[in-house]
């Protein structure tokens, strides 16, 4: 409520108030006694007009000493402008399958992004989790410093180097990087520090600390993991937990996963064929809880299928030929029981998202092409063969893609191929590139204008030139064509703003 | 020398082209996303160029590829397509890929459907110019001009007689709830200020509106900002007729303008484009752009006007250097003006307002000059403070400042905590800031498309 008794006048109103206040400062005295009075509106307007001069006029500075403490300068140079100019393009939302590629030509290129670009980039990044590990280098010093400055960019220092009072002092993204620092020198003090704290530390936190732990887990992690992590309220980091230690070779964890499954399969010959035979369990066992398996099944799904996926679900597949005693080509050839069928390959297909670098990926993808119908409970057919095709080094995994590409219907190849989102290693990828090349000649082409974007993304850069020639040559080209042209030519256009002078 | 923004045609040339510019005149975002998709030579066929005018031929879906052109010195285009937008977005497209890709303008030699275009374009320029000499050499209908200007003073008396009696309504109701505080209300009033031909009094209506009402002060604003709306009123109807500079004062916050021939101050110089604002409201988008004489070290404001679906054609853009006498209207504290000029990338200026205290000075003698002043430019250098929203300068006062949280994130990116040059506005309570310098680049904070 305001104290000045002009402005309550105003606000009150000079039906209530019909008296005008005195002057509020002796400069303004003797006009004060020029206003005429006679009627009280007109009077407390003027009177507010001269109160109002006199109170901009005479604004006065503020003295403070608590200015921002300054970022340090970057040591490298800026992109050049019109780098900066592409790179706004993209953070602004167009060709935003490029965006990903812009970014590592920046990061190849030893250049830092100037700072008008930083909200942008920082947002983009803090959506999207997998730009991340391009952005801290991209976004130099003042990205860091912005990152100590706002919570939601925080994400930013938990790759920088901290100092050994970090885990104890520090905020959640410096005690993540203190964490992965530790790990990387002395896994067991890391271990220990997780150990001794986790009962105080809050849900997301626990989640943070799987996430670093989950990408390589040691043998030294495995009694938190099994003690504390495996029972934690959050499913997340409950699963994050199961993958940690799923992907420690001899983990008790692991151990009892592949023994709760090796009584319940093997192979027997019948005629003369060798059949994989399984043996689902007849009642549940409270201990598996433990473990993550859940006793009551989902609707329309029976109770000892149930049980039998999940446990065959938390076995690497890598795990099954030594199981089974056969070669690891020969495993997803063999006969498969029919009656359990359905539960066995739900659980591989399971296991294989969930652990894609322990699924023996080329064998399974062999499998799963030619798998029909697809289960209609499992995880969609090209997010699984994704998910395996990318747990894959680059080049083994366009060596992979060459040899099942003749087996796949185009569409599902090119949508692959999409989604992996980047150009094969020089001398890879001649028979997806080949699949593509087809596709773009036919009307229409069988891809969105999305997957066209991405499609584009994929076509090495030496190629671009003559790709962009033989789409010249068509007498018309479909929507989604040109749209995979025209990304052709954004992608062009942006590599040569990577150039060196 | 200043860094131009990449997308610059001709570098050493008049006039300059960026992207910025070309992002501006697009009438809408299909046709910048068409154009931007136009803008690469695979799309073209004999593209050329010169100082004066783009050309080129864009495959289109029809049999005969469409002939456009661009005028560079006015961004005027003409396109033998269908379409209806205008710019199409062939010129877009054209304009994008000169900027873009310079080096695709391999043609030299102007085909006979451009030459001929820019020779129509010339002798409709001198049609109209002798129309204009004719119109202007033609004895004036003093009585039918009396008779209009009677009316249209009537008219504006009446809103103002309006404007007055309801601001003496609510001040006596009080100005703490009912009408006082109801954006259509106000937005009302508004409406009925434009049919008076007081398009100013709207907009200072519609500043109550927008602002004022949402403005956390507002308890103190409200009166305040009603008071100078009566005071200005007030003194419409009592200036003194023989106040050359007081009545075109008056006119120009009321939205009017002198019927005698105005006599314009002209200052030639060097002008640094220091900011630009494009809005739109009501169909009409206006830009304004700060203007600071690097020798004069005068502000200028120029406002440019089109109504939806037209565009504006900026000259000169933002962070560039203007050569050019420009004319400024008159009033109490002459910033309005208007002119022409050739515009290139020297440096950012060096020479600063001093800081805070001067710029508070200057204030607040331009508000003793012109009391119904409501903010003044400044271009120098400051620094975030760390706790509240404040700008500290160079020898360490602060002011208040207000800004929106992206506009503060990207202005706290690019300080990182050093003092930066930043141009703004003061207007008695908050710096607002409308452009800053990142490196080399001049950076907008303000919307530069409607």
């Amino acid at each position: 409520m305001t104290t000045d008794p002009l402005i309550a006048a105003a606000l009150l109103g000079t039906a209530r108030v019909p008296v005008l206040p005195p002057a509020p400062d002796p400069m303004l005295e003797e006009i004060w006694q020029a206003i005429p009075v006679e009627n009280p509106a007109a009077a407390v307007l003027q009177a507010l007009a001269l109160t109002r001069a006199l109170h901009r006029a005479g604004t006065t500075t503020g003295t403070t000493t608590d200015a921002v403490s300054p970022c340090r300068p970057e040591s490298r140079e800026f992109l050049p402008a019109a780098a900066v100019e592409a790179l706004m393009r993209l953070l602004k939302g167009e060709f935003p399958e490029v965006l990903p590629e812009a970014l590592r030509l920046a990061l190849d290129f030893d250049r830092v992004a100037p700072a008008r670009v930083l909200p942008e980039l920082l947002d983009a990044a803090t959506r999207n989790h997998h730009l991340r590990t391009v952005v801290p280098a991209l976004a130099g010093e003042r990205g860091n410093w912005i990152a100590h400055r706002h919570q939601k960019y925080s994400w930013l220092l938990e790759g920088s180097t901290v100092g050994e009072d970090a885990w104890d002092t520090g905020s959640p993204a410096l005690r993540v990087a203190w964490l992965s620092q530790t790990r990387a020198t002395d896994p067991s003090r890391a271990a220990a520090a997780i150990n001794a704290q986790w009962s105080g530390e809050d849900a997301s936190m626990r989640e943070s600390i799987l996430r670093v732990v989950a990408e390589s887990p040691q043998p030294c992690d495995e009694e938190w993991l099994e003690t504390l992590a495996l029972k934690d309220r959050r499913q997340d980091t409950r699963d994050l937990a199961t993958a940690a230690l799923s992907s420690l070779s001899n983990s008790g964890f692991r151990r009892r996963a592949v023994a709760r499954v090796c009584e319940r399969v093997k192979i027997e010959r019948r005629l003369l064929k060798r059949v994989l035979t399984i043996m689902p369990p007849d009642a549940f066992d409270p201990a598996w809880q433990a473990d993550g398996i859940k006793e009551k099944p989902p609707q329309g799904t029976g109770e000892k299928a149930w049980w039998l996926r999940q446990m065959i679900s938390l076995v690497p597949l890598a795990d099954w030929p030594g199981m089974l005693g056969v070669e690891e080509n020969d495993l997803f050839s063999i006969n498969r029981d029919p009656d359990w069928q359905e539960p066995l390959l739900l659980g591989w297909i399971d296991s294989s998202c969930r652990m894609p670098g322990l699924a023996l990926a080329p064998q399974f993808l062999t499998l799963i092409i030619k798998l029909d119908p697809w289960p209609p409970s499992a995880a969609a057919k090209s997010i699984v063969m994704t998910g395996l095709l990318e747990s894959l080094p680059s080049a083994a995994r366009f060596d992979v893609f060459d040899g099942i590409v003749r087996d796949l219907p185009p569409h599902l190849a090119l949508d692959l191929l999409a989604r992996c989102g980047e150009p094969p290693p020089t001398g890879k990828g001649s028979g997806i590139l080949a699949v593509l090349g087809a596709a773009l000649l036919s009307t229409p082409t069988g891809f969105s204008r999305q997957q066209a974007r991405a499609l584009a993304v994929c076509v090495p850069y030496l190629e671009i030139q003559s790709q962009l020639e033989a789409l010249a040559k068509l007498p018309e080209l479909s929507s989604a064509a040109e749209e995979f042209a025209t990304t052709l030519e954004f992608r062009r256009s942006l590599i040569s703003h990577f150039k060196l002078p | 020398m200043m860094d131009s923004p990449s997308g610059l045609l001709f570098d050493e040339v008049q006039p300059v082209l960026t992207t910025d510019q070309i992002t501006a005149l697009a009438p809408d975002a299909s046709s910048l996303k068409a154009g931007r998709d136009l803008g690469t030579p695979r799309k073209w066929q004999g593209v050329g160029g010169d100082p004066e005018v783009l050309w080129g031929l864009a495959m289109g879906s029809g049999k005969d590829p469409y002939q456009t052109r661009v005028s560079l010195s006015d961004f005027a285009s003409k396109c033998s397509c269908p379409s209806r937008k205008f710019p199409c977005k062939h010129a877009i497209g054209l304009m994008f890929m000169a900027a873009m890709t310079p080096v695709a303008l391999t043609e030299t030699e102007r085909p006979p459907w451009v030459s001929e275009w820019l020779e129509s374009r010339t002798a409709r320029d001198q049609k109209a110019a002798v129309r204009a000499e004719e119109k202007t050499s033609k004895p004036v209908d003093e009585k039918a001009a009396a008779k209009r200007r009677v009316q249209r003073e009537g008219r504006v008396n009446e809103g103002v007689a309006l404007l007055q009696q309801t601001l003496l309504d609510l001040t006596r109701e009080g100005l703490a709830a009912g009408a006082a505080r109801d954006g259509t209300a106000w937005e009302n009033l508004a409406r009925r200020m434009i049919d008076a031909q007081a398009p100013g009094l709207a907009g200072a209506l519609r500043h109550i509106a927008d602002r004022i009402l949402r403005d956390s002060q507002v308890d103190t604003e409200l009166p305040f900002e009603l008071g100078r709306l009566y005071f200005l009123l007030q003194a419409t109807i009592s200036a003194d007729p023989h106040d050359e500079s007081t009545r075109a004062e008056l006119l120009a916050q009321i939205g009017g303008r002198l019927s005698e021939p105005i006599t314009y101050e002209s200052i030639d110089d060097q002008w640094f484009v220091a900011s630009r604002q494009v809005e739109e409201r009501d169909r009409l988008i206006t830009s304004s752009t700060w203007l600071l004489g690097r020798k004069s070290q005068r502000w200028a404001k120029v406002l440019r006007f089109a109504p939806v679906p037209q565009t504006i054609a900026e000259p000169w853009p933002l962070g560039s250097t203007v050569r050019a006498a420009l004319k400024f209207q008159p009033g109490l504290y002459p910033m309005r003006a208007t002119g022409e000029g050739t515009s290139d990338w020297s440096p950012i200026p060096e020479r600063q307002e001093q800081g805070f205290e001067n710029l508070l000075e200057r204030f607040a003698s331009a508000l003793a000059t012109n009391p119904f002043l409501r903010a003044l430019p400044f271009f120098m250098p400051l620094r975030l403070g760390e706790l509240s929203k404040l700008l500290i300068d160079t020898t360490g006062v602060s002011l208040p400042w207000i800004a929106n949280a992206d506009q503060a994130l990207r202005v706290e990116c690019i300080c990182g905590g050093d003092l930066t040059p930043m141009c703004g506005e003061w207007d008695g309570r908050h710096l607002r800031l409308l452009s800053i310098r990142d490196g080399d680049a001049w950076i907008p904070l303000t919307s530069q498309q409607p």
